[in-house]
């Protein structure tokens, strides 16, 4: 995000410390917009449902997320990061 | 006048989806990498050869800087134990952990985690490897005396560099050591100048900028999805789609890395691919199959001769069975007979005793009250004799229809005495039994001309208003289908908790528990214990309200009509009766699996049949294919959370280089490097996706090295054959161990293949 390659920036012009670290070499997230693939079958997913927060390609694939059990969406959801981690 | 007629062609039906047969040859998973022990080699060489090794996440390539190839090249695993039966310690490198399964359960990596570092942390591991690598290549494991070139990652951390350093010159006794960049190397390689270098790795991908023969590390970055990253996410995908196919070790994660290195690629326009990939047509070319090992089950199939045979043991048995049975209703038919015999007489000797005392005796002796009882008793038996006599010999006539007459009912009862008392009530309770079944009989006849008649109207109707009665049922029909789905869906409701159907019935549940159910205020006058339910019938329907209808035993289905049996006759008189409804519109038809986007996705264009063990132990992938190499353009698709490699690019060039006065030249020479060059499609997809956001004139060219996995060693070989990044004479870049006992252990020479120090 923004923020924060503003100030690694600001930091890198201030410091004089070492300019490569393992660390800093690590890419940033990325600006552009994201696109959304149907979470059951990648195909491009134009719908979201509500309930889950699963992206779906078209009613068949919602009447297969319907009947989906918690730990499934859970494994769908966490497939591209969006599972819900308690602590 | 001459007029043209155009013969109209009914439309061909396209609809229909013809399910294929199963492919002839499906993929199978490959065995485990065990390529057997690798050649050690006792060559000859001269003092300023060096030993190259090529540190890499995804393998070791070691050898002398004057082979052609590196002679070792094996993955940095190592499993050290005890062996309990031969009593010993033993240690198996790299790839021969697949000989043994004790081995490849206490094989670790160098790095960790395996998946996703490319920093050295197992210095047990790393030390292994080195001494494998020293003794194959013929060398004493304590005293090397041989330079070594070595690579490291990009901004490799500084502490990892020291220990490697310090396991290399107090391990081994190296006396030189260097360090560079793998990818620096393959470009270097490759003759390249000022470029932009992507290092496409097994952990990660690079991108590094370099300009006249300078890396400019600065600007270079990591994005971190390579190889590695590309089999878990297959095998999460795969979890996914095919639940219980994966657990319990039937794929091993080497079997993974194999389907993604045969089967993925990357896919020149992604969503226009993705849209297409689950047609039917074509489906049997873009959909592979694999075929996991699997058991048959096994159906015993009984030749002809045995069923025979067996059916025949059957209907013996049965015979003999039959058989005793009618002996021993015989005898019992025959003992009965005698007691009957036995109680005439006794009447008879009761009738003609002398003494009312001497006949009281002899009744009392078969406990008897009196004579009556007696009476009773041998017509009981006479009756079942009889019966029992047609049933089985036949040799009675019929019996005649007893005509039951209640005589005493009429007579009131203070004119019997007691036994008439008694007696009148065993008539009455008689009269009642018979009376009931005679109802029941009638109410039956009664129900089956009710419904015949229903029938004859019903067919009346249909012979008088055809489309009328037509429409009638399909309106019939689709409100059963509704009701269905209503059905349905209110059991789904009922099973999650918070939906409104939950919550009425919990308000139901507790305004039924609860003390005041009318009403918070008490009604003046009423009792708190009688509020009048249960009164009326129609309260007892809230039960059915509140019972959750999870049916265990489809016990619920019972009590509610059974909709598919009801729908199913609708749709036979529709199928019989109505021209327009063919077997197409039928409820079943409109369940065509070849339709099915899912069946597709799950299970190719083939029939599936849950049943069959084989098919049951089928992977298909299809839009696995592209989609697990298309992250590395698009790392949202996985969840990681940074810019794909064109953006990188991008950004690269256009902001970070800024200014810089190569800033035009880096896209002419775009240089792709490691394993992940290996996947079908990557030069291309990298250049049409650059060509769109890169000026127009900067002349986008993206090319591939020679060999993407080796040339990083033979790179490494070629610059230690030239003196190391200096004339011949000075060390290069080569920190000797008297240079780096003295002046640290985080020395480095910066040369312009490898690292700056930090």
């Amino acid at each position: 995000d923004l923020s924060r390659l503003v100030l690694e920036k600001n930091q890198k012009a201030a410091q004089t410390g070492p300019s490569v670290t393992y660390t800093s070499i690590a890419a940033a997230p990325s600006t552009r917009p994201k696109k959304r693939y149907c979470d059951i079958t990648g195909l491009p997913a134009p719908y979201r449902d509500s309930k889950t927060g699963l992206y779906y390609h078209n009613k068949e694939v919602y009447a297969v997320i319907r009947g989906l059990s918690t730990a499934q969406i859970q494994e769908y959801l966490a497939l591209r990061g969006a599972a819900t981690v308690l602590k | 006048m001459p007029h043209f007629t155009l013969p109209i062609h009914p439309p061909t039906n396209t609809n229909t989806n013809t399910p294929l047969p199963p492919p002839s040859n499906p993929y199978l998973l490959t065995d485990p990498p065990f390529t057997g022990q690798l050649p050690s080699s006792r060559q000859q060489t001269h003092p300023g050869t060096a030993i190259i090794i090529d540190n890499g996440s995804s393998s070791i390539r070691a050898g002398f800087s004057h082979s052609p190839t590196p002679s070792l090249q094996f993955p940095p695993l190592m499993a050290r134990y005890t062996d309990r039966k031969l009593a010993r310690r033993l240690t198996f490198i790299g790839s021969e952990i697949y000989f043994d399964g004790t081995a490849r359960g206490q094989s670790k990596s160098a790095y960790d985690p395996p998946t996703s570092s490319n920093i050295i942390n197992n210095w047990d591991v790393q030390e292994g490897c080195l001494e494998y690598i020293f003794s194959k290549l013929g060398l004493h494991g304590q005293n090397v005396d041989k330079a070594v070139v070595m690579t490291e990652p990009l901004a490799n951390p500084a502490y990892a560099r020291r220990t490697m350093s310090e396991l290399l010159f107090e391990g081994f006794g190296v006396p030189a050591v260097a360090y560079g960049i793998d990818s620096l190397f393959s470009y270097d390689y490759n003759g390249g100048r000022t470029g932009l270098v992507v290092g496409a790795g097994y952990t990660g991908t690079h991108v590094i900028p370099v300009v006249d023969r300078q890396p400019l590390l600065s600007q270079a970055t990591r994005l971190d999805w390579g190889r590695s990253q590309c089999v878990e996410f297959l095998t999460r995908l795969l979890r996914a789609k095919y639940p219980g196919l994966l657990t319990g070790g039937k794929i091993t994660e080497t079997q993974v890395e194999d389907l993604v290195r045969e089967h993925c690629y990357v896919s020149q326009d992604f969503s226009g691919e993705m849209l297409s990939m689950l047609e039917w047509t074509g489906l049997e070319n873009r959909d592979h199959l694999v075929q996991l090992p699997y058991q048959e089950k096994e159906v015993v199939v009984k030749t002809d001769e045995e069923l025979r045979v067996v059916e025949e043991r059957k209907r013996e048995s049965g015979r003999r069975l039959q058989e005793q049975a009618a002996k021993m209703r015989l005898e019992k038919l025959v003992r009965k007979e005698q007691e009957l015999e036995y109680y005439r007489d006794l009447l008879l000797r009761v009738q003609n005793a002398p003494t009312k005392k001497s006949a009281r005796e002899l009744l009392d002796e078969d406990e008897f009250k009196d004579e009556s009882q007696l009476d009773r008793r041998i017509k009981e038996m006479e009756k079942s004799v009889r019966k029992q006599r047609n049933k089985d010999v036949g040799d009675l006539e019929e019996e005649t229809a007893e005509v039951h007459t209640y005589p005493l009912l009429e007579i009131p009862d203070e004119d019997l005495d007691e036994e008439g008392v008694k007696a009148k009530r065993g008539q009455r309770l008689l009269k009642a039994n018979h009376d009931a079944r005679a109802r029941a009989k009638a109410e039956k006849a009664a129900e089956a001309s009710r419904l015949a008649s229903v029938q004859r109207e019903d067919d009346a109707y249909r012979e008088r208003d055809f489309e009328g009665w037509v429409e009638e049922r399909r309106a019939a029909r689709q409100s059963t289908m509704q009701r269905i789905k209503d059905r349905d869906r209110f059991k789904a409701d009922l099973g999650n908790r918070k939906s409104q159907a939950s919550q009425m019935r919990m308000k139901a549940l507790a305004s039924l528990a609860s003390d005041n159910p009318l009403g918070r205020k008490r009604r003046r006058g009423q009792d708190k214990e009688d509020d009048g339910f249960g009164a009326d019938d129609g309260d007892w329907a809230v039960y059915r309200d509140i019972q959750r209808g999870n049916d265990e035993d489809g016990e619920g289905d019972e009590e509610e009509e059974d909709l598919g049996a009801v729908l199913r006759g609708i749709e036979g008189e529709l199928l019989k009766w109505d021209p327009e409804f063919t077997e197409q519109s039928t409820q079943e038809a409109m369940r065509d699996w070849t339709k099915s986007l899912y069946h597709a996705f799950a299970h190719g264009p083939y029939v599936f049949d849950s049943e069959s063990a084989r098919e049951s132990a089928q992977l298909h992938l299809n839009v696995e294919r592209i989609r697990v190499p298309e992250v590395i353009f698009q790392p949202s698709i996985a969840g990681v959370d940074q810019a794909g490699l064109t953006e990188l690019v991008e950004t690269l060039i256009g902001n970070r280089m800024a200014g810089h006065t190569a800033q035009g030249l880096l896209a002419r020479d775009i240089f792709v490097t490691g394993g992940y060059a290996l996947f079908k499609g990557f030069e291309e997809r990298l250049a049409n996706e650059l060509r769109g956001v890169l000026p127009a004139d900067a002349g986008v060219k993206v090319r591939k090295a020679r060999d993407p996995v080796l040339d990083a060693w033979r790179g490494a070989a070629a610059w230690a054959g030239k003196g190391g990044g200096g004339g011949s004479g000075s060390g290069g870049a080569f920190v000797t161990r008297g240079e780096w006992m003295e002046k640290g252990g985080e020395y480095l020479k910066e040369h312009n293949l490898g690292n700056v120090f930090t």
